[in-house]
Parts: structure tokens; sequence; C-alpha cells
């Protein structure tokens, strides 16, 4: 164990600063927002400071931080994962701006984390990759949505890619039952969940990344279609509409969307995914935040742009207000 | 035990089938927090349970 168990003499608040981050983490699993997680942290960082002196050394510190944290999100009146993706919530829309009169509570949908915000990412890459897995959106959000049998047969299958023997083997049941726990997974979810683990990014993949931002600035249909796959999703929180295909998504870009030609992307990382801030041309001048763009790569493609348009992101983030 | 991240939770499971194999099963005990939370997640959390008579003492927190 590497818990360092503490007299209440020693507790300083250096000792609370260190888990930081995988509390944040652990709140973002609960909350489901970026913004609530880092207040929820901040709450148990209070608390624990003023309950310091009650605090008797039996468990480490880190035990008693977490049963804080606990109580800090219950006390927030928030139920475990209330929140979601678009994609979980509806069906695909056409590239139809009509759509846009369906706009989501602010407290329904899942926003963006900043990876900085939740992993040390100076540490063991092999640990970076591994806690990026944990704060994936699509993993985030969707398996609250399934019974335990179900969730435990797409973990093990899907994303630790165990074959359906060995998954039988531990849940203590079938194959085939395993397979048809798979299949109604797959039936409820519109994607399965994580169905691309994460892996640092190939060279191919920044080459990827770079030719999507110049692609974008340039407002180049073709060469953006050329990097999306053929079944790429894009959602838009707070509106419920997402659209699904290459075609739908050019068509949008050309139509409903033609505000964002002109746009600036600055790099970022979040929810484990790169990421990038998207400034629009501002009348006024300049450029003005947007949407953070969240992208979900398959091997040599985009599959998956979450364009949150959260501007309150951009400030958490550290991205600038405005760009000349 | 002490890294939450899902290789931990890889990896118990196959200690786990292991122990299934010799006719064991496998009980955690005083589990890591954050780790706990990604067992519940996933719902793998009866297969990796929390042994019934844990030797850690709770610390009361009532704040």
């Amino acid at each position: 164990m590497r818990d360092v168990t503490l007299s209440e003499q020693s507790l300083d608040i250096d000792e609370f600063e260190a888990h930081r981050r995988e509390l944040t983490g652990y709140c973002y699993r609960m909350l489901g927002s970026g913004a609530e997680a880092e207040d929820a942290v901040q709450e148990t960082m209070l608390r624990a400071w003023q309950a310091a002196d009650r605090f008797e050394g039996r468990s480490s510190v880190r035990t008693w931080l977490y049963r804080i944290a606990t109580n800090v999100c219950t006390d927030m009146g928030r139920s475990p994962q209330r929140r979601a993706r678009p994609i979980d919530l509806g069906p695909a829309r056409s590239p139809d701006p009509v759509h846009l009169t369906d706009v989501l509570p602010e407290s329904s949908w899942i926003t963006p984390i900043q990876d900085s915000s939740v992993i040390d990412l100076g540490g063991d890459p092999a640990d970076v990759v591994a806690r990026r897995d944990t704060i994936r959106l699509a993993f985030v959000s969707t398996l609250q949505q399934l019974p335990a049998a179900q969730r435990a047969a797409l973990v093990l299958c899907d994303v630790f890619r165990w074959p359906a023997v060995d998954v039988a083997e531990l849940l203590d049941t079938s194959p085939a039952s395993v397979n048809s726990s798979l299949q109604r997974a797959r039936t409820t979810l519109a994607q399965a969940p994580a169905r691309t683990p994460t892996v640092a990014l190939s060279d191919d993949q920044q080459r990827l990344l770079a030719r999507y931002v110049d692609a974008f600035e340039r407002y180049d249909m073709d060469a953006l279609a050329a990097l999306l796959h053929d079944d790429v999703i894009q959602t838009m929180p707070p509106y419920a509409m997402w659209l699904q295909g290459r075609d739908d998504l050019v068509a949008w870009y050309t139509g409903a969307g033609i505000g964002c030609a002109g746009s600036r992307l600055l790099a970022g990382e979040a929810n484990g995914c790169p990421a990038f801030a998207q400034y629009r041309v501002d009348p006024a001048g300049g450029h003005a935040p947007w949407a953070l763009q969240v992208l979900e790569l398959r091997g040599d493609g985009v599959e998956a742009i979450h364009a949150f348009l959260d501007i309150e992101a951009f400030v958490r983030f550290g991205f600038p207000a405005h760009l000349d | 035990m002490t890294v939450g991240d899902l290789r931990t939770v890889d990896e118990l499971c196959r200690l786990a089938v292991v122990a299934r194999g010799l006719g064991c099963r496998v009980h955690l005990v005083g589990t890591d927090p954050e780790l706990r939370s990604l067992l519940d997640l996933t719902g793998l959390d009866d297969v990796l349970a929390e042994c019934p008579a844990r030797p850690f003492a709770q610390e009361i927190y009532d704040a």
C-alpha cells in the first residue's frame, strides 16, 4: 500500500492537494460535468480542512478524502450519471436547422473536462493512457444505462477484448449468455461504449489532426470529408440534435453551420481525446469562442466530433477569451 | 493495490478467472475507493467483492 496514514498533527494542505487530480476524475464520473466536478473537489478540500481536527488517522487521508467527496457529490443533489450525450437520448437527425429548436437543459448533458485536471500528463505513459480511458465520454455516459451484467460483458469484451469463453468463466455463466448480454447492451446503446480503446496517438493520427486543423481552418470540405469515417457522428450539446454520416456532416457545414467558415482552432486535450477550441469570426473583429470540439479517432479517420457549445469551458480549460 | 484504473480492473479480473479455475474466489480487502468506483461503474463489483470481514476500521465522517 502506498497510502500513508497520517496523524492529525501532520495533516496539511499539501497532503490534500496531492489527491486533487484523482478526486476530480472520481467526481467527474459521479457528476458528468467538468465544472461541477471541480466545484465538488474544492468543496471537498474545504470540508476536509475544516474537519481536519476530527480526522483520527484510522484510515488513510486518501480514503477519508474520497468519503468526503462522495458526501459532497451526494449533497449536490445529483444521482450518479444523470447526464448523457445527445446520442444516448434520441436518434440522429437530418442536417436541418429546424432541429435546433430542441435545446437540452444544462443539467442533462455531459460537459467536457480537461485531461490535465484529472491526469498527471507527465506521469508514466502507460498510466496516462489507462487513466484517459476512465474519462472518455462514451465510458462515462453509457455504462450507467445498462444493467450490471451487461455492463460487465461489454467492458470485458469490448474494452478489455476478452474472449467470450473467459468472460463466461469470470461471470459464472455460459458463453451463449455472455453473447446474449452483449447483444442486448449493444442494442440498448446507440453506439457501443469505448468501442475504440484509447491508445497513445500514432504518428499517422498526429498527422491526421494536423490535416483536420488545416482543412477546417481553410473550410475545405473535400479535404475535411476525406478525414471522416463513413459513419462519423457529430454532437452539438446543448442541442439535442446530432448528425450521422459524412455526407450529413458536410451538408451541415455548408448549410446551417456555414458560420464556422473562417474559424480558427487551438489544440488541447479533453476526456482522454484530442480536442480543439474553435473560434468563429467575430463581426466586431478577431475571433470569438464558439465550441470546444472533442474528437474521437478510429484508425486513420475521425469517428466522432463532439462540439460542445460551452463558452464557459474555454475559461476552465485556460483558452483565450478572444483571438485577435 | 492503489492504482484505480481500467488496467488494474483488467488484471484483477484475470486473477479472478484463474482463481475460479482452481475453485476459489477472489475477495478484495481495503479496496482503493477510486478502484471501487470503477468496479461499480463497470458492473464488476460482484465479481471482485469486498471481503465481508474488513480489518480496516472505518473512519467516521460526519461533516
